[in-house]
């Protein structure tokens, strides 16, 4: 009876996250003709839903909060002027697109500037920390210096599966690399960030 | 540590980055101002209908898939009985399982015993024209005759479970009788001769049992049913006589000495008579009969009739016992119109024109038939 249930419930989390994510893409194309046709009202929904993610991914790959909050502001001003410009861009996942314009500028900042210390910049991230207890804290600093050793390419990828909960099927169309590639990628991030913690 | 434990830590690094909410609220208003500053493009036919499709689909995309199937289903059942060759479909067609599943659909939507017999009897219809249909000495031959016996069974039983109605017995009547003309048709082998039998004696039955409640629904005066009881009547009485006459046509082919050896019990007078004196006694039954149904005795008149009927077939079955033994009666056995055959034979395609419409009622109280000729 109890593997019965299992399985049950299995299939029944698989329908609903299923249903989820059906609803929230055509929430998407929705949002997205409208942005096409310059509907401002319909870019504010979406830059409520995104900010704070594209803003804290951004934030791990650079030293410091105002480098961050620059390069935020022109993701958002980017896809705008692309999408409501009247080209026919294929934008197949809204969410996927704004990380890779994010990817780009920052690509594009580290050409520009060489990368600082990034001892700095942990100090300053870790201010952002409202209500996490000290040795909460402790373990998180250790944590976001070890991803920050790796190189990143690492980086993007870790803070692309798990802190921003990518599946590796959108991850590969972000990097630009097959699903097997970057899932190997992954890994081997994964077991260095681990040699490093160690 | 534990590659768990890393992605949880790494997940719950999601809270320590985010954006102070002045600067957050504050570059919105300047990405929206900047915004609002372009004009916006018209919208297009086809981009309209993308998002009308959009929209449409939202509203049902938390639909579950069981639901929809389902309802595709319930169409599919719907239309499927109104597709050519759905219908008409017999035993071995690849559409009659289907027929026959939802024939058991809308038997159970039916939740009145009235309704249910009615729609038992037109099930009972259908496996006659599917009899019609197949090769004769088929094996489904049986099979359709036994099926055609439990629905009449199942009419029988959901007649008696209402109280005598007045319209279901008009229906069941006039059903019946369509049914037995039907039956006579058919042309069935010495192996399904037992069932046929079985087949003939129920729909007899059904006949008889929904005259006499039009004869004492007529006579306890809740009906005027009398021009309708009267026409049933002389019917009963035209079809014993026509048995009758045959009968005692093949009582006078037999020589002398078998005819009067064959022995037939009369219960009434508790006798045992011999084959001529019982087709005597038929025949006084029957002009007793006439002679009470011009005095509107219809029950008396019912009860004469259905004793010369029983008579008659005894004596026809006694002399069919005597028959068996002749040289010449190898061909089998020819009762009324119905042929039992030995050997399956290819039969021509029978056209039914004369099919029976049931229109079956919501309740007990609304019960109509329609028998186009």
């Amino acid at each position: 009876m109890i593997k019965i249930n299992r399985v049950y419930c299995n299939k029944v989390g698989y329908f609903s996250s299923y249903y989820m994510q059906a609803t929230k893409h055509l929430k998407e194309q929705i949002l997205l003709l409208k942005i096409r046709h310059g509907d401002a009202g319909a870019y504010a929904q979406v830059y409520d839903a995104y900010v704070d993610a594209i803003f804290r991914f951004i934030s791990f790959r650079v030293p410091n909060q105002d480098i961050a909050q620059d390069l935020t502001a022109d993701v958002f001003l980017k896809v705008w002027e692309r999408l409501s410009s009247g080209e026919k861009i294929k934008v197949r996942n809204l969410r996927a697109y704004f990380y890779q314009v994010a990817r780009n500028l920052i690509t594009d900042h580290y050409r520009q500037d060489q990368p600082a210390l990034f001892t700095e910049a942990e100090a300053d991230s870790l201010e952002q920390v409202e209500d996490s207890t000290v040795a909460n804290k402790l373990t998180l600093a250790e944590i976001e210096t070890a991803l920050k050793k790796l190189k990143p390419y690492q980086q993007e990828i870790i803070i692309l599966a798990h802190i921003e909960g990518f599946s590796l099927k959108e991850i590969s169309v972000i990097i630009g690399k097959s699903h097997g590639a970057t899932r190997v990628d992954l890994h081997r991030a994964l077991k260095e960030l681990k040699q490093l913690l160690q | 540590m534990k590659d768990k434990i890393l992605i949880k830590e790494l997940q719950s690094l999601r809270e320590i980055k985010k954006p102070a909410s002045v600067w957050r609220d504050k570059t919105r208003n300047t990405i929206l101002s900047l915004a609002e500053q372009k004009p916006m493009i018209g919208w297009g036919v086809s981009d309209r209908v993308l998002v009308g499709w959009f929209d449409f689909r939202l509203k049902f995309a938390p639909v579950p898939a069981v639901a929809v199937v389902t309802m595709l289903l319930v169409m599919a059942f719907i239309t499927l009985p109104l597709t050519p060759g759905f219908a008409s479909s017999v035993p071995g067609d690849f559409a009659y399982p289907l027929k026959r599943l939802e024939e058991k659909i809308q038997l159970s939507l039916r939740q009145n015993s009235a309704s249910q017999g009615i729609y038992y009897l037109k099930l009972a219809d259908r496996r006659l024209s599917e009899l019609k249909a197949i090769p004769i000495g088929s094996e489904d031959q049986v099979a359709l005759l036994r099926d055609y016996n439990i629905n009449l069974s199942f009419a029988e039983a959901n007649y008696r479970a209402v109280a005598n109605n007045n319209e279901l017995a008009k229906v069941y009547d006039q059903v019946a009788k369509k049914l037995g003309e039907n039956l006579n048709q058919i042309i069935v082998t010495n192996g399904s001769k037992q069932v046929y039998q079985v087949a003939r004696e129920l729909t007899d039955k059904i006949s008889s049992d929904s005259l006499a409640t039009l004869i004492v629904l007529h006579q306890q005066g809740q009906t005027s049913n009398q021009q309708v009881v009267q026409e049933r009547l002389q019917e009963e009485i035209d079809k014993v006589e026509q048995k009758l006459a045959t009968v005692q046509t093949k009582l006078g082919e037999l020589s002398a000495p078998k005819r009067n050896t064959s022995k037939v019990v009369i219960e009434s007078r508790r006798a045992v008579v011999p084959a001529t004196e019982a087709g005597e006694e038929a025949s006084k039954n029957l002009a007793e009969a006439k002679i009470l149904l011009e005095q509107k005795e219809f029950s008396l008149a019912l009860a004469k009739v259905k004793e010369g009927e029983v008579i008659t077939l005894k004596t026809e079955e006694a002399i069919s016992e005597e028959d068996v033994g002749q040289p010449d009666s190898v061909e089998g056995e020819v009762r009324g119109e119905t042929q039992i055959i030995d050997e399956p034979t290819v039969a021509e395609p029978v056209t039914n024109d004369d099919t029976v419409d049931f229109t079956l009622p919501v309740d007990s109280g609304d019960i109509k038939v329609e028998v186009k000729e």
